[in-house]
């Protein structure tokens, strides 16, 4: 089965659908695609709507399908779709650089600020226009660190640590006897290599406080999107991938770019833009936003940093060559800020706790107890148990000891009523309003008194069908209420036989299998008989003249139905 | 040697009960048969839901007779519905399954006994029995020349088929040949989704090994059994009746495709064997298994 075959079958009139494509001269998806809507719908004998939907079910099934199996079928001028079998996955191209533009101007900015604290004379004029290179260039030493931390180059320069080796060097020592392992704290936080790995001996780079660099590595791969409802790793992803990694990035998202890149449904799109509107305000919050927390306000990340006293590590020392690597840190970013989580109920107390007595809190110090309110009467307590239990004794249910036994003190158990059965009306009783409240007066006004005998009996389909029939002149043979289908049927004296047409008969079973028998001529589902035989009729000298009769039914009664 | 016309034996198989192998059996018999072709239905499954479906009641003898004690096979076809040969079965055939152990060579059987009749068919039917690893359907899968695995569009459809697939290579193995397989998709109905999918899903397992046409559900279908008539004699517009014209003309240009390779110059001849030939060589398989 090739794809053609396919589409006709799965979208179409299969056989017909497809002898008519092949008929017009498409033998695969790729003429089809080809085939304007007007041609299609002419040689399919359709509507331009159904010629149109057809089209873009062969678009989607070539998609669908994939290069392997209609590869060969592909002409020259045509490339095969280059998604794979996968169904409807859109592989999407990594972007170079996912960050939007506002993202990119912020990080422009501090970069920009960055080089300027390093320069010695001060810091140089902004350019009118600030070309902004590509992101997916390699940047700067200095860039990168700043990139990295996430803090600008004023509290990286300004560091009482930062040993330099000229205004040009300000974040490339070299390597020296000061530089070695044990001249590092040892409170220092973890190094983190693999960013610059490519980068001259002696940088390395810290990762004191994930906030900053996750916030910039959620962008993305679109980890800030996660917080969404129905929002995976892979969309998540993807919509880095196609520049919306973050709330407020996707909530201005065209929605139809987006379900036709993701391949996803219009309205699951919609969902998810009205999702990411939802979020993106509480997503800039300090608190929660990911991506806002390093980009939009990096004032905040950096004055957390200085307060936590991380930043004065933003560059040290390099370890010695040989030297064993300090372990890497593990950034985690939780998949769901805690502003979208709900909230959570409250634990429940444990037994013997009153409402007196509230959670103890980590910050305060634990209060003491206060005392127990004085109970009200009828009210009990837990108490522990200071008595022993009586001796339990095993006695049988229907002596005497077992009546004269009595329960053992219960310490701590409120003494229960006794319940009390609701009453209930037996269902023998008659009830009030049926058998023994008068129905209810009606008001005389209301309604229309009709007369019976004006009122006008509807006719009855057999009352139009025999009237049909007497108009055109044909009697029907009809025994006792039954209308006779097959005049070989019975041998009453019929009043005369309707004559049946001249036409082939009337299923085709009939016409195929004439040998199943007699009953097959006469109209019979199957071949079969369903005539259900009828009692004799009695002689009129027997029957009691009293007693209704069946009897053959007369042209004049035709206006009684049966079992009139 | 003389040029005996082999035809074309399709064997219908699958493990799995109720997906189609009698219907689609019965009806692509009639539409060849429509077509002009000479066709032969062999009811190799002990229900002998085919005999019934053509409105035949089993008379001696049958391919029960055939099998097991070794009848004129030429004596027990009867034309059916259709222009139908039908070769009948009766529920006796499924002691075949007992008396094998004690028989030798008892997968050769029923190529013997169609090596009789080869030259009176352009297409030879099989419908074989649910149990796919069986000695009647041995002697199916010895016999033909297509194993057609009929496959339901519903659920556990492809897995059924993937383990049927290994039950016909293990099968194959046993009888020491190989036959191509294809696979016909049966009762389709495209408003569900779960049908559309797993069309999909066979096109892209068994690509062009998958026939073109999918019988799709049809309320025919169910009526022409019980009036004994393949779809075509009860009604030749409806659209099973037009599936399974498709589905023909598709293994009549399979068929067709096969005799021009067969005598196309320097093409190696496909065995077959004469009714001279010695008895040893009755036992071979009537046609020569086709390299997949």
């Amino acid at each position: 089965m090739d794809g053609l075959a396919l589409l006709c079958t799965l979208h179409a009139d299969g056989p017909a659908t497809l002898k008519r494509l092949r008929g017009v001269g498409c033998s695969n998806l790729f003429e089809l695609l080809e085939r304007p809507v007007t041609d299609l719908a002419h040689a399919l004998d359709v509507a331009p709507a159904a010629a149109r939907r057809l089209l873009r079910e062969a678009r989607l099934l070539a998609e669908r399908v994939g290069p392997d199996l209609e590869a060969e079928d592909a002409p020259a001028g045509i490339a095969p779709p280059q998604v794979g079998a996968e169904p409807l996955a859109l592989e999407v191209a990594p972007a170079t650089n996912p960050l939007d533009r506002n993202d990119r101007a912020l990080l422009e900015r501090i970069v920009r600020e960055g080089r300027s604290a390093a320069e010695p004379n001060g810091p140089r004029p902004a350019p009118a226009a600030s070309p902004l290179p590509p992101l997916a260039a390699p940047l700067a030493p200095l860039e990168r660190v700043g990139l990295e931390l996430g803090v600008d180059g004023a509290s990286v320069q300004t560091e009482p640590g930062l040993e330099v080796g000229g205004p040009s060097q300000a974040s490339l020592p070299g390597p020296g006897p000061h530089q070695s392992q044990a001249a590092a704290p040892d409170h220092a936080p973890p190094v983190d290599r693999r960013a610059f790995a490519n980068e001259p001996d002696g940088i390395v780079a810290v990762t004191p406080c994930p906030a900053p660099t996750a916030a910039a590595q959620a962008v993305d791969d679109g980890r800030a999107l996660l917080a969404l409802d129905g929002v995976d790793a892979e969309l998540a992803r993807e919509l880095a991938a196609l520049g919306f990694g973050t709330p407020a990035a996707l909530a201005d998202a065209d929605s139809l770019l987006l379900r036709r890149e993701l391949g996803i449904t219009y309205a699951q799109v919609k969902r998810l833009v009205f999702l990411a509107k939802r979020a993106a305000p509480a997503s800039m919050s300090p608190a929660t936003g990911i991506a806002a927390s390093g980009l939009a306000t990096s004032g905040l990340a950096a004055s957390g940093l200085a307060a936590s006293g991380l930043a004065a590590s933003a560059t040290r020392p390099a370890p010695a060559a040989g030297s064993e690597p300090a372990p890497l840190r593990t950034i985690e970013i939780p998949r769901r800020a805690e502003g979208h989580r709900p909230a959570a109920p409250p634990a429940p107390a444990p037994a013997g706790w009153t409402a007196a007595d509230e959670r103890p809190t980590a910050s305060a110090a634990p209060a003491p107890r206060p005392e127990p309110e004085p109970l009200r009467p009828g009210t009990w307590r837990i108490q522990p148990r200071t008595e022993p239990l009586p001796p339990q004794v095993e006695a049988d249910r229907d002596s005497d000891a077992a009546a004269r036994l009595t329960p053992a003190p219960v310490v701590g158990v409120a003494p229960l009523a006794a319940p009390v059965e609701p009453v209930r009306p037996r269902f023998w009783e008659p009830r009030p309003h049926l058998g023994t409240a008068a129905p209810a007066e009606t008001d005389p006004t209301q309604g229309v008194v009709v007369d019976p005998s004006e009122v006008h009996r509807p006719r009855r389909f057999w009352e139009a069908r025999r009237a049909t029939a007497q108009a055109q002149g044909a009697l029907e043979h009809t025994s006792g209420d039954r209308k006779v289908a097959s005049a070989a049927a019975h041998a009453t004296p019929p009043l005369a036989v309707a004559p049946q047409p001249a036409v082939p008969p009337a299923s085709a079973a009939a016409h195929a299998a004439p040998h199943a028998g007699a009953n097959a001529a006469a109209g019979t589902t199957l071949g079969w008989n369903f005539e259900i035989p009828r009692p004799e009729l009695p002689s009129p000298a027997d029957e009691p003249p009293q007693r209704r009769t069946w009897r053959p039914l007369e042209a004049d009664e035709s206006s009684a139905g049966p079992f009139a | 040697m003389p040029n005996v016309r082999t035809p074309q034996v399709l064997a219908f198989v699958n493990q799995k009960g109720g997906c189609g192998k009698t219907t689609t059996s019965v009806n692509l018999a009639g539409a060849l048969a429509a077509r002009g072709e000479r066709v032969l239905l062999v009811d190799l499954d002990p229900q002998a839901h085919a005999t019934m479906a053509l409105g035949h009641a089993a008379e001696f003898p049958t391919v029960a007779d055939v099998l097991l004690e070794d009848a004129d096979v030429r004596r027990a076809i009867v034309e059916a519905p259709g222009k139908i040969h039908l070769l009948p079965s009766v529920p006796r055939l499924g002691r075949l399954e007992e008396v094998a152990e004690h028989e030798l060579g008892p997968e050769r059987r029923l190529s013997a006994a169609l090596d009789l009749v080869a030259d009176r068919y352009d297409h030879v039917l099989i419908d074989c029995p649910p149990r796919a690893d069986g000695v009647l359907c041995a002697n199916a899968l010895h016999a033909c020349t297509y194993a057609v695995l009929v496959v339901e569009t519903g659920a556990f459809a492809l897995q059924g088929a993937l383990q049927a697939l290994h039950i016909l290579d293990d099968v194959g193995s046993n009888l020491g040949r190989t036959f191509d397989v294809r696979v016909v998709a049966t009762m389709f109905d495209r408003r569900t989704r779960i049908g559309r999918e797993l069309l999909i899903a066979l096109h892209a397992r068994f690509g062009e090994a998958l026939f073109e046409t999918a019988i799709r559900m049809s309320v025919r279908l169910r009526e022409a059994p019980a009036l004994g008539l393949p779809v075509q004699v009860l009604d030749p517009a409806c659209r099973a009746a037009l599936d399974f014209a498709a589905l023909a003309a598709e293994v009549a240009a399979l068929a067709a495709h096969d005799r021009a390779e067969e005598l196309a110059p320097g093409a190696a001849p496909r065995a077959h064997t004469t009714p001279t030939a010695p008895p040893i060589e009755v036992a071979r398989p009537l046609i020569t298994p086709r390299r997949s």
